[in-house]
């Protein structure tokens, strides 16, 4: 109590007092100087604030990061309304609308997660699907140079030299909560490759950072999703080869409107479904 | 140059400075030349953050801001908004963070303040009120800059509790310090070592102002 009433009496004293001093004028000058800054910032969030209505917001898995840039600039360029994106695992996502994250849309690469969320009324509906993700192996261009044998869809190569030692890491999504992780796990299983894959893995928080280990260059393989291995920076480091889709369980990507959606995000959702955005999907693997 | 991250780091930073600085002081200042086990306890827990994880302090914002916790639910039942993975989430975060940034220098600076002067400041008559202010915080004035400076600077380049609280969404919680972490995971180096430079830029640029102002309020003390 005693504590309470001087801080008071300290902060009142810090208020009301004016004194001639050199320091004071300084303290003013920097009090100044601050709050024109914060009050300049201020206006600029307010003005965030007051679009809110407008506001779309995504979280999407970010195995769709370069395929959804494009649909979201083509967007802007017909409509002029901006549309936020944040990548990430899904499981990741998942987690965070759970704990009271605020998106417009969701999109996951697993459908799971979605009628998860349905089923907790996180979302409007249980969604619809816009495609069926592949992984991919990629070789980093070194490694690939060497061994171009390692290319192969039946993974008979790549598994001798995961053996030999050819291979010292490999780079996946964490399988804990991403799906491209949980896809790459069922396929190194379904080949008996798990056992010595394990000590070598090198695990991405999720499927886009996977693909930033695998053509580091400080990796010599990365199961990584089709839809990133199309892009080109992908592709001057390296080559790939697909996955066949018996190897693991589909990877049904599913996007819903989450309760409090926005009317533009409504928008931007209905936009998601024509032609031409399904059209993008297409190219960029998703099935 | 994500020029919108920009703008919140500095914005964060700011926010964080103006709220903690006052608070340093005046914790500061009572806890000085005091000595009970209070003033142990408050001290070890004022500078835990320094030593605590960032993740750990990001699983306990986490649990008790989440919207299942109990801080947060009752944020959510009072207003309709969820303190994690927004703008909020991240000050309260980048508060705590920097405590002991804001706190440490300015205690510092007053144990500096030989107590000699403060009982001839009392002979004097000027009361405990205009003490702090006419003598003691002019005194410790260069001990509040480096404050600052250091709060600012930290809270910029905060990466792993804001991650984990705040998430990654733009306009919002997306900092510099992760939209770097972001363009570097969509594979846009360029973009991510603009970013990089400015932050190493403006880091120096910090530390060397903040050495610069220490060095003149030393010479204009020796020239008194």
């Amino acid at each position: 109590m005693r504590f309470l009433q001087i801080t008071l009496a300290h902060f009142s004293e810090f208020l009301l007092i004016r004194s001639r001093s050199l320091f004071l004028q300084r303290t003013m000058l920097l009090v100044l100087l601050c709050t024109s800054l914060s009050a300049e910032l201020c206006i600029a969030q307010g003005q965030m604030k007051d679009m809110k209505q407008q506001r779309i917001l995504i979280a999407a898995a970010s195995d769709v990061r370069y395929a959804l840039d494009l649909m979201i600039a083509n967007y802007f360029k017909e409509t002029g309304q901006l549309v936020k994106v944040s990548y990430g695992s899904s499981g990741n996502f998942y987690q965070q609308v759970m704990q009271g994250g605020d998106y417009d849309i969701l999109m996951m690469a697993d459908e799971q997660y979605i009628f998860k969320l349905s089923q907790q009324r996180k979302t409007i509906d249980r969604g619809v699907v816009y495609g069926q993700g592949r992984l991919v192996l990629f070789i980093p261009k070194p490694t690939l140079e060497k061994w171009p044998n390692l290319l192969s869809s039946n993974l008979l190569e790549f598994g001798n030299a995961l053996k030999d030692g050819r291979i010292r890491s490999l780079a996946i999504a964490n399988p804990a909560h991403a799906p491209y992780g949980v896809a790459a796990e069922q396929t190194l299983k379904s080949v008996q490759l798990w056992e010595i894959a394990l000590p070598k893995l090198i695990l991405g928080e999720n499927a886009s950072q996977a693909t930033q280990f695998a053509i580091s260059g400080s990796v010599q393989g990365g199961l990584i999703p089709l839809a990133l291995a199309k892009h080109s920076t992908v592709q001057q480091k390296g080559g790939y080869v697909l996955i066949p889709p018996s190897a693991h369980l589909p990877l049904i990507q599913r996007m819903a409107l989450s309760l409090g959606a926005s009317s533009g995000a409504k928008e931007f959702y209905a936009y998601l479904q024509t032609e031409k955005s399904q059209k993008i999907f297409k190219e960029f693997g998703f099935e | 140059m994500d020029w919108q991250a920009f703008r919140l780091s500095l914005f964060l930073a700011c926010l964080t400075a103006i709220i903690l600085i006052p608070m340093g002081i005046l914790l500061a200042h009572y806890l000085v030349r005091r000595s009970s086990w209070l003033k142990q306890f408050l001290e070890a827990s004022l500078t835990l953050p320094l030593v605590l994880p960032p993740t750990v302090l990001g699983y306990y914002l986490l649990v008790g801001f989440g919207n299942t916790g109990f801080l947060g639910s009752w944020f959510y039942e009072l207003t309709g908004n969820s303190i994690v993975f927004s703008f909020f989430g991240i000050l309260i975060a980048s508060l705590i963070v920097n405590i002991p940034f804001a706190f440490i220098p300015i205690q510092r600076a007053f144990e500096a303040i030989p107590i000699e002067l403060r009982d001839a400041a009392a002979t004097c008559g000027l009361n405990p009120l205009k003490r702090l202010w006419k003598i003691e915080l002019p005194l410790a004035w260069k001990g509040i800059c480096s404050a600052t400076v250091m709060t600012i600077a930290h809270t910029i380049g905060e990466f792993g509790v804001v991650l984990m609280v705040g998430g990654n969404i733009p306009g919002q919680t997306r900092t510099l310090s992760i939209a770097i972490y972001d363009r570097v995971q969509a594979l846009d180096m360029d973009g991510a070592g603009v970013m990089s430079f400015c932050l190493l830029l403006f880091s120096f640029v910090t530390l060397l102002l903040s050495q610069i102002l220490n060095r003149k309020s030393v010479v204009r003390g020796a020239a008194h």
